[in-house]
């Protein structure tokens, strides 16, 4: 379960969130959306422990695993390489296991590739299998489906629902469809915190 | 093809120097003072053909080359302690600039008087190549990507898991390029250490003594020796280098 109390954090010197609260039990997702610079990015850097908040706490019990709004790829590992490095033990020894989360999304013949080889889009996907195959109990996306059409879109959420079943997972993303994919509860923007849709719309 | 005609332009290079060479050695028409080309590529490959001259040619990259193997070992370790103490940093920063600064006579005059004559030159390599590997390494630290830093953290890498698949790649390219200029740098102070503390059985021994018996050809065949021992043990390094820079050249190709 992810919790969050009355968070205050800032972003490049000023405040964007205050007195926001937020919990997604076990097996939940939701969604953060709000326009650019909101303080999204912010929130999940938070509940990672990446950002030090002003104020308020967080509780995000065990491991937590991340897919960042950059593929950030170890350039001098393959594809495959990237996501057994994730793998408790020795690269080598989780090749089998790592290659199976390729081959679940569509990259099993780029597995040989390094990171300067892939299109932004697989480098995405191979960041999303790397978050996966790391496992945590909670799962941070923040914008999963950069870079991915609609068919990608359709079997990169199945892939997440489908192993990160029964984990918490807390999304950021511009497009409602995608918080849809992934039966998420969307959160929006309003007033330096997040709100569930409804709530805002029955105070707005 | 495209190898071929490489080859073709590096010879018609070295044949232009080769007579440019040959010309001024007849114009100063006297082997004291210009030998010609072919005399020297004679009295070398008249050298190799003794046992002493390999034996004076081991002795002397052994020597010089363990005074760099130990710079480039102790350089990467200080690299790291200065980056992860500051204390270390603070304590160490000033003296190897300092080192990096000082003329490699006095060192040379100064082991002279500290040790033995013959562990001179692998001391003088070791200290030429300790600050310059020293720095080199401490940009890579410096430079190494602050979010594959962060995504290690995430992702709960050891220390050593940090090291190894952060750390020890982002600094490979500025490791190797050190590597290969501490040797160059290393070997040359090494011999002119030799030539300063003359050891027996060494390079900088013979080169001395070619001056002092006035034998210009002798002095031009031993410095031969020395540059191609300086190809040759670049190329062998960078061959057992190559691996991880084309690694990473591919990793950054994009």
């Amino acid at each position: 379960m992810i919790e969050i109390k009355n968070l205050s954090a800032a972003y490049g010197g000023s405040t964007v969130l205050s007195g926001c609260s937020l919990t997604v039990p076990d097996g939940a997702c939701a969604a953060l959306m709000g326009p650019s610079g909101c303080g999204k990015t912010t929130l999940l850097r938070a509940a990672a422990g990446l950002v030090k908040p002003q104020d308020g706490s967080i509780n995000v019990p065990g491991r937590v695993s991340f897919v960042f709004q950059e593929p950030r790829l170890f350039p001098w590992l393959t594809a495959v390489q990237n996501v057994a490095a994730v793998l408790s033990g020795r690269v080598c020894d989780n090749m089998d296991a790592a290659l199976e989360y390729l081959r679940r999304a569509g990259l099993g013949g780029a597995s040989d590739k390094y990171p300067a080889e892939l299109s932004g889009g697989m480098q995405q996907r191979v960041s999303l299998c790397r978050a996966l195959a790391y496992g945590g109990d909670a799962l941070l996306l923040d914008e999963p489906f950069r870079g991915l059409d609609d068919n990608l879109r359709h079997n990169i959420a199945a892939l997440i629902l489908e192993r990160a079943r029964g984990r918490s997972i807390l999304m950021s993303t511009h497009d409602g469809y995608e918080a849809d994919l992934l039966g998420a509860s969307v959160y929006e923007y309003h007033d330096k915190r997040f709100v569930p849709r409804s709530t805002k719309n029955c105070r707005s | 093809m495209r190898l071929l005609r490489a080859a073709g332009k590096n010879l018609t290079v070295l044949l232009f120097w080769l007579l440019v060479w040959e010309l001024l050695a007849l114009r100063a028409g006297s082997a004291l003072l210009l030998p010609a080309p072919w005399s020297v590529a004679a009295r070398t490959l008249e050298l190799t053909g003794s046992a002493q001259f390999w034996q004076i040619t081991a002795l002397s990259l052994a020597r010089i080359l363990c005074g760099v193997a130990a710079g480039v070992a102790l350089g990467t370790l200080t690299a790291a302690l200065t980056a992860r103490f500051a204390a270390a940093r603070a304590l160490l920063s000033p003296l190897l600039t300092m080192i990096k600064s000082t003329p490699v006579a006095s060192f040379i005059i100064l082991a002279l008087i500290w040790m033995g004559r013959d562990t001179v030159p692998g001391f003088i390599a070791f200290l030429m190549v300790l600050p310059m590997v020293w720095t080199s390494v401490s940009a890579g630290i410096e430079q190494t990507d602050a979010q594959l830093l962060e995504t290690a953290r995430v992702f709960r890498f050891t220390r050593l898991k940090t090291c190894r698949l952060v750390y020890i790649p982002s600094c490979a390219p500025y490791f190797i390029s050190a590597c290969r200029a501490a040797l160059g740098l290393g070997w040359k102070a090494g011999i002119a250490a030799e030539i300063l503390t003359v050891p027996q059985s060494s390079i900088g021994r013979m080169l001395y003594e070619s001056k002092l018996y006035l034998e210009t050809t002798d002095l031009f065949a031993w410095t031969l020796v020395v540059i191609l021992c300086s190809l040759v043990i670049e190329k062998v390094l960078m061959t057992a280098v190559g691996r991880i820079g084309r690694k990473h050249a591919r990793g950054s190709a994009r």
